[in-house]
């Protein structure tokens, strides 16, 4: 875990609401693995003051690259960097999705929820990419696709790009269809209305599966207790050091109706 | 190098020297090894622990924490696992920590906070005790938060006769009448005060009309308090004869000479330690920059010298 000065090599918008952050390091681009973060401070202020939580989008040689989406100041203030400025990354940090061999794998992602998995992608086989997102605006250009992408699937809230609605449905659509569910293993990062979705269905059918969840954070290091979620092995555990990657089954999902 | 190593940034508080003035905010630094990875411990004054309880604590439902301007709320609602599991699993960590290791305690009473604090006694790790009587989340009865100056009378009182350890007694903003509470501490005997605890705010969301935080209301912290951190102990310090170890939205080596300057005899970082893992070492190195550039060679020369005549 280092606490590193990098450099913006470059930080460009791939759509109307995405962009994609990238910076060199040989450290991080060799250790950090999928579902991991890093925690950004891009401006030396006390207003934004906390440090921001970000996943890996890809990583390319000593490449590391973010994508993100613009919500308020800290990634506001993200999106003015030029290539050259000087940011704080503190990382890698968190737990990573565990691999899958024999395992049919579908990945659910939501908005930029697409990052880790897409990453993940870049490692792991898969049979399926789902990913939702609210309307053209934020679909995830196909140009960026690790892999076959015909496996991509999109839906969008208003149907402008694939399904109309929201992904879970082609999801569960997928699993009617599975003879074997027990075969099935999926991976998902979004909002958490999305997952709690996602772990319904996949409790429903009888499908495993590890989600990775954005709870507010304070340090990202497991010393605040901010980030607490509750899980049935452990009871409350701090997001940033237990998770952010979870098993499905672990989560008391009544109790995340309240948080991220 | 040589220049520097005149300099003498101990402190003395009651029997305990502190390598340095620098320290952390309960519950800004973990509870073992969380910042092992960024800092040097051994750089620091002293290492504080998370308030522990007795009995463990399941903490606040979520949502805990918010940022806010320049500072955050956070509802944690003393999260831990309790005093014996800290004896058995954490103690063994802290104490290859090298430097004074000060544990921070609360309780439902005097009478509890009393038996922890015999327990605490026997500890040879523990260089201090902290008595955390000013935690602004709580609304159980789990937890005494003192608010009138008889009650933190009676539980240092009480803490007092079960220990020998450094006692230090951490106030808040939320209690009434202020000084009275922090001058009762002294003649219960308390070694030192430490301040300030959070101030209680809140913050609502427009869209849901629901409260940012579970617990409605949330302890603030962070460089927001840090005006109002640094006028409590600088008032304080002005009618006790009394250690202060000051604390609230410390980030530089700058903020905590302020808080010297006005007579503290040690200063934590807190909320900042989240932002810049590093900032106590980063403290105890600026600080003693200053020093040198200013002549000072040790920290009596310059604690509590603030010039008010113009
Ligand atoms: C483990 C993890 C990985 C993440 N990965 C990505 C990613 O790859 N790409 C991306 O665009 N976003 C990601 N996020 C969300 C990202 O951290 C937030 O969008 C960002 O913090 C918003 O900051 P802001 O100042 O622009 O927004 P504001 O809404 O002004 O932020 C206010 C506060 O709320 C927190 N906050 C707001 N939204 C979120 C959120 N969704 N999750 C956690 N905290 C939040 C902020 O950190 C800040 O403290 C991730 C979050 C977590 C926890
Ligand atoms: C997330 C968080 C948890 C805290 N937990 C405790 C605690 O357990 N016990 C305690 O005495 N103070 C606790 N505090 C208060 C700090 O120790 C400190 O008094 C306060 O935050 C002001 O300092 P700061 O502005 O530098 O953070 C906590 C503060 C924060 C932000
Ligand atoms: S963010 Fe501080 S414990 Fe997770």
């Amino acid at each position: 875990m280092f606490d590193l000065l990098v450099k913006v090599k470059d930080n460009k918008k791939i759509s109307p609401d995405l962009w994609v952050l990238s910076f060199d390091s040989e450290k991080l681009a060799q250790t950090i693995v999928p579902g991991q973060f890093l925690e950004f401070k891009v401006r030396n202020s006390t207003d934004p003051f906390l440090r921001r939580p970000f996943s890996v989008y890809k990583i390319k040689n000593n490449t590391i690259e973010i994508l993100y989406e613009v919500v308020g100041e800290g990634t506001h203030l993200m999106s003015e960097l030029q290539p050259g400025d000087t940011f704080l990354s503190l990382g890698p940090l968190g737990t990573t999705f565990t691999p899958q061999k024999n395992k049919k794998v579908i990945m659910v992602g939501g908005g930029v929820g697409a990052a880790p998995l897409v990453f993940l992608a870049q490692k792991q086989d898969f049979d399926s990419m789902m990913l939702g997102f609210r309307g053209e605006s934020a679909v995830l250009p196909l140009s960026e696709a690790i892999g076959d992408d015909n496996k991509w699937v999109y839906a969008t809230n208003d149907g402008s790009v694939g399904h109309k609605g929201f992904i879970t449905q082609p999801l569960e659509e997928l699993f009617k269809q599975e003879d074997s569910p027990e075969n099935l293993f999926i991976y998902s990062c979004g909002p958490n209305p999305m997952l709690l979705e996602v772990a319904r269905i996949c409790q429903q059918y009888g499908v495993d599966g590890e989600v990775s969840l954005e709870e507010r954070m304070g340090c990202g290091v497991g010393a605040c207790l901010g980030c607490a979620v509750l899980t049935k092995s452990k009871g409350y555990v701090p997001s940033c050091k237990y998770g952010p990657v979870f098993n499905i089954q672990d989560l008391e999902l009544d109790e995340l109706k309240n948080s991220g | 190098m040589s220049q520097k190593s005149k300099i003498d940034l101990s402190t003395k508080i009651g029997d305990v020297t502190f390598k340095n003035p620098i320290t952390v905010a309960s519950g800004t630094f973990g509870n073992t090894d969380e910042y092992e990875p960024y800092v040097d411990f051994g750089e620091l004054g002293a290492f504080v622990t998370k308030t522990i309880t007795l009995n463990p604590r399941v903490g606040n439902p979520m949502p805990r924490i918010f940022e806010t301007p320049s500072g955050m709320l956070n509802a944690i609602g003393l999260e831990n696992k309790g005093l014996e599991d800290y004896i058995e699993n954490k103690l063994p960590y802290l104490s290859k920590i090298k430097t004074n290791l000060i544990t921070s305690i609360a309780g439902k009473d005097a009478s509890e906070l009393a038996g922890m604090a015999k327990r605490l006694d026997s500890c040879n790790e523990v260089s201090a005790i902290e008595l955390n009587l000013s935690c602004p989340n709580i609304r159980d009865k789990n937890v005494k938060v003192a608010k009138h100056a008889e009650e933190v009378e009676r539980v240092v009182k009480e803490v007092r006769q079960c220990t020998n350890k450094l006692l230090i007694t951490k106030l808040s903003p939320e209690m009434d009448f202020f000084m009275e509470v922090a001058e009762l501490s002294v003649k219960s005997g308390t070694d030192a005060l430490s301040m300030i605890n959070t101030i209680k705010g809140m913050a609502i969301n427009v869209n849901t009309l629901k409260p940012m935080l579970s617990n409605v209301t949330g302890g603030l912290s962070g460089p927001a308090v840090r005006p109002i951190a640094l006028r409590y102990v600088y008032e304080v310090k002005q009618h006790l004869d009394i250690p202060v170890i000051g604390m609230g939205g410390v980030a530089s080596w700058r903020d905590a000479m302020e808080f010297i300057i006005a007579g503290a005899h040690m200063v934590a970082t807190g909320t900042s330690n989240f932002v810049n893992p590093r900032a106590p070492q980063d403290c105890v190195e600026g600080i003693e920059n200053y020093m040198q550039e200013k002549g000072y060679s040790s920290m009596k020369d310059i604690r509590g010298k603030l010039q008010t005549s113009v």
